[in-house]
């Protein structure tokens, strides 16, 4: 997971990280940031979409732990 | 639904999956869901990403007074920025060094949070706040670097160590505070300049009893143990 998550855009990757680790509200990321809210948003929905893909590929190549 | 309309719900999908919404946030758009097929098969799709993110590391929440001292420096130095304005645009990126690995170390005490002081706070803090202590730098291989620890309050609630003239350690690597408390040394986040050398790291632990805080040169991601010398230490 920590290797699909690295995969990231780096952008995708700090928000996630902001939000579910740090805590954070998508208010409080934007405001961090400096981006606007709705970016932000954007960024975790893409983000996770993608993190869902990297880590179906991880199993389908017996992959990530 | 009624005021909004379903794009802007489909829009919080992924910051509703990481908990980033406000409590009335959540509600409303879980109201919109239960009308929502379409939102609620996004959902579902991007479910497993979510619920694999704390694989990736161990959990560990942040002290919240630290995380309000945090916002509120962010906030003010918003403030400063844009004059007095209302607070928002005329930004930090300018002067955000790359936010740093963001990535929550494997360690207790180590999230996201200290990082996240990694930017913009950097320019921050009282020169003549008698809870600011300066750092001790190792010369020999950081030679323009200086530090200083802001301490909140007794230091239960931990603190902020801000740097200047710090190079970018190079390689794949990053820079990680460590408290030290009777022999033994406690990870802290890790942290990034910017191309000034300047950066800031928010330190949670409990600072009243601990001896020392360091910085040593880390892999990216952070370690459980310093691999070197500390090139920077702040006694305390």
């Amino acid at each position: 997971v920590r290797r699909a998550l690295d995969t990231l855009p780096d952008d995708q990757r700090r928000t996630i990280e902001l939000a579910y680790f740090g805590g954070f509200s998508h208010s409080e990321i934007a405001k961090l940031l400096d981006e606007p809210v709705g970016t932000v948003k954007g960024r975790m929905r893409l983000g996770l979409d993608k993190l869902r893909r990297r880590l179906g590929e991880g199993h389908a190549a017996g992959g990530f732990a | 639904m009624t005021t909004r309309d379903h794009a802007s719900y489909q829009e919080e999908i992924g910051a509703y999956l990481l908990g980033a919404l406000t409590d009335l946030e959540r509600q409303a758009f879980e109201r919109h869901l239960a009308g929502c097929a379409e939102c609620r098969g996004e959902l579902e799709r991007l479910r497993p990403a979510a619920d694999a993110l704390p694989h990736s590391v161990e959990q560990v929440e942040a002290p919240p007074a630290l995380k309000e001292s945090l916002m509120a420096v962010v906030d003010r130095e918003a403030r400063e920025r844009s004059g007095e304005a209302p607070q928002r645009r005329p930004g930090l990126r300018a002067r955000l060094p790359r936010l740093s690995g963001l990535r929550p170390v494997l360690v207790a005490g180590a999230l996201a949070l200290g990082l996240l002081a990694g930017f913009g706070v950097a320019q921050l803090g009282d020169e003549d706040d008698p809870r600011t202590i300066a750092a001790t730098v190792d010369e020999s291989r950081l030679p323009q670097a200086s530090g200083r620890l802001q301490i909140s309050g007794d230091g239960k609630e931990g603190a902020i160590l801000r740097v200047h003239g710090m190079p970018s350690p190079g390689g794949d690597r990053v820079y990680q505070a460590w408290v030290q408390r009777d022999g033994t040394v406690v990870p802290q986040p890790t942290f990034e300049v910017g191309e000034d050398g300047g950066g800031a790291v928010a330190v949670p632990d409990d600072l009243s009893d601990a001896q020392a805080v360091l910085v040593t040169r880390e892999a990216r991601g952070g370690a459980r143990a310093p691999s070197e010398r500390p090139v920077l230490r702040v006694t305390l």
